[in-house]
């Protein structure tokens, strides 16, 4: 480049703060003493203040990029809540495994939850979807076993104080006693976490212990509700990170109930 | 670098504080809108460009590490969602003369560059958006984050992945190129009177 053409890609940077002050000071004497750098630098200038004479804004620019903003927020919460649903429901073409004691109740009421570390504490597990760290497994699940008697389909889970099931005593007896209850079982309570399953359905509630279940589980095509403890994340309405679903009992092989599907409390 | 003050909006925003996202709108949506239109060079793509550029900023903010400026993270979504929309028109050929680098001069108007006669155009505004309109792309994104962002040449550089010089050198071809545009004779092919001494650069 010739010298003015070095000169005016400085003047450039110049009129953009880029030089320093040593530098603008000796452009500038020569900006003062050559006609066609002074002239680039009119030029320069001139095109600076045209470019940025303020364009009008559109009146509605602000509202439409916040509805636009709304709008697509909603569309997003509705679709989370479409897959969700959906990613649940398809759960019964899933093989969903009961992990550890399943409760067998005459009462479709919640039973009360069991402290943390209760070997006895029941599990939800969804084989194809959880990961198994997720879920406090209990080394007691492997002793049940299916029942042999025709009272109680698994005389080791079976809950004594709570089905009258006059079979085998259970292997180990349920822990309730000194289990500290987190959800009560008046129907007030079960109702509202019922009400709440409807709006809270996502694949969280398949990962986490069974704190508390109602229903029954004895023949095939019977249901169970669970109330499942969100162990993965908590839930959008962060209700006690708890909600209710109802597992289809399949069959019960190798000390693991299959659900043949499960769906939201209704 | 980012200010407190901005650190503090983002991390609100972050958490799903909406007041604190439209903050950031107002905060920078004039820039946005302008620097759009004159790459787009219509007001309704302008403002379609505007809302995209806000909806991924809004939908992305998570991803925002606090880097660089608020700003120059919002430039650089503007002028992506902007060179895809021109990819999307088809038009990026027909409006860009040549690519950069000085090949393809432009053919240079007769008339010398008077920035008193420029000023006093009554459509001014429009010839420069059409004199923009010719730049090759690259070289108009880096005058308009210039010119309209206000962004240093580090700034550019950031927002464009080019280095410094690239930056420099892009902003002052762009420059004399809409000069010749509009209606300079500062151009290379141009006749060059001597120099009459050195700079002090």
């Amino acid at each position: 480049m010739s010298d003015c053409e070095t000169n005016q890609a400085l003047i450039s940077a110049m009129l953009d703060g880029e030089l320093s002050e040593a530098e603008a000071a000796g452009l500038r004497t020569h900006i003062a003493e050559c006609e066609d750098c002074r002239a680039m630098y009119q030029a320069f200038t001139a095109l600076s203040a045209a470019m940025t004479a303020e364009e009008p804004l559109p009146e509605d620019l602000h509202d439409n990029i916040m509805s636009t903003i709304h709008a697509a927020e909603q569309a997003t919460h509705k679709q989370k809540k479409l897959v969700r649903l959906r990613s649940l429901l398809s759960l019964a073409a899933c093989l969903i495994v009961v992990v550890g004691t399943v409760f067998s109740l005459r009462s479709t009421l919640l039973r009360p939850k069991y402290a943390t570390g209760d070997s006895m504490a029941p599990m939800l597990n969804s084989a194809p979807m959880m990961d198994d760290g997720e879920v406090e497994r209990s080394a007691d699940y492997k002793t049940s076993k299916p029942a042999a008697n025709g009272g109680c389909a698994f005389d080791d889970t079976c809950d004594d104080s709570a089905v009258a099931e006059p079979a085998a005593a259970p292997a180990e007896p349920m822990p309730e006693a000194t289990a500290a209850p987190e959800y009560d079982s008046s129907g007030a309570k079960a109702l509202q976490l019922l009400e709440l399953a409807v709006t809270e359905i996502g694949e969280a509630q398949l990962t986490g212990t069974v704190i508390a279940s109602g229903g029954e589980l004895f023949a095939e095509g019977q249901t169970l509700t669970v109330v499942l403890e969100a162990a993965d994340r908590p839930l959008d309405s962060g209700l006690d990170q708890a909600a209710v679903i109802v597992v289809e009992f399949d069959r019960w092989e190798d000390d693991v109930v299959y659900a043949r599907s499960v769906r939201p409390a209704e | 670098m980012i200010s407190d003050e901005e650190r503090s909006l983002v991390r609100r925003a972050k958490d799903g504080d909406m007041a604190a996202f439209e903050e950031i709108v107002r905060a920078n949506e004039a820039t946005v809108y302008r620097l759009a239109l004159r790459q787009l060079g219509s007001r309704e793509d302008a403002e379609d460009a505007a809302q995209e550029v806000f909806l991924k900023a809004y939908t992305s903010i998570r991803s925002f590490r606090g880097e660089s400026k608020l700003s120059v993270w919002l430039y650089r979504i503007t002028c992506n969602v902007c060179t895809d929309a021109l990819r999307r028109r088809k038009e990026t050929a027909s409006l860009t003369v040549e690519t950069e680098e000085g090949s393809g001069e432009l053919e240079l108007p007769d008339e010398r560059f008077d920035p008193a006669a420029l000023a006093e155009r009554a459509d001014l505004r429009a010839q420069i958006g059409a004199a923009l309109a010719r730049l090759p792309a690259d070289a108009r994104q880096v005058l308009l984050l210039r010119e309209l962002g206000g962004s240093s040449y580090e700034e550019i550089a950031q927002t464009l992945s080019l280095d410094l010089g690239t930056v420099k050198s892009r902003i002052f071809r762009a420059r004399k190129k809409l000069c010749a545009l509009l209606g300079g004779n500062f151009s290379e092919g141009s006749p060059s009177k001597s120099s009459k001494g050195g700079a002090g650069a």
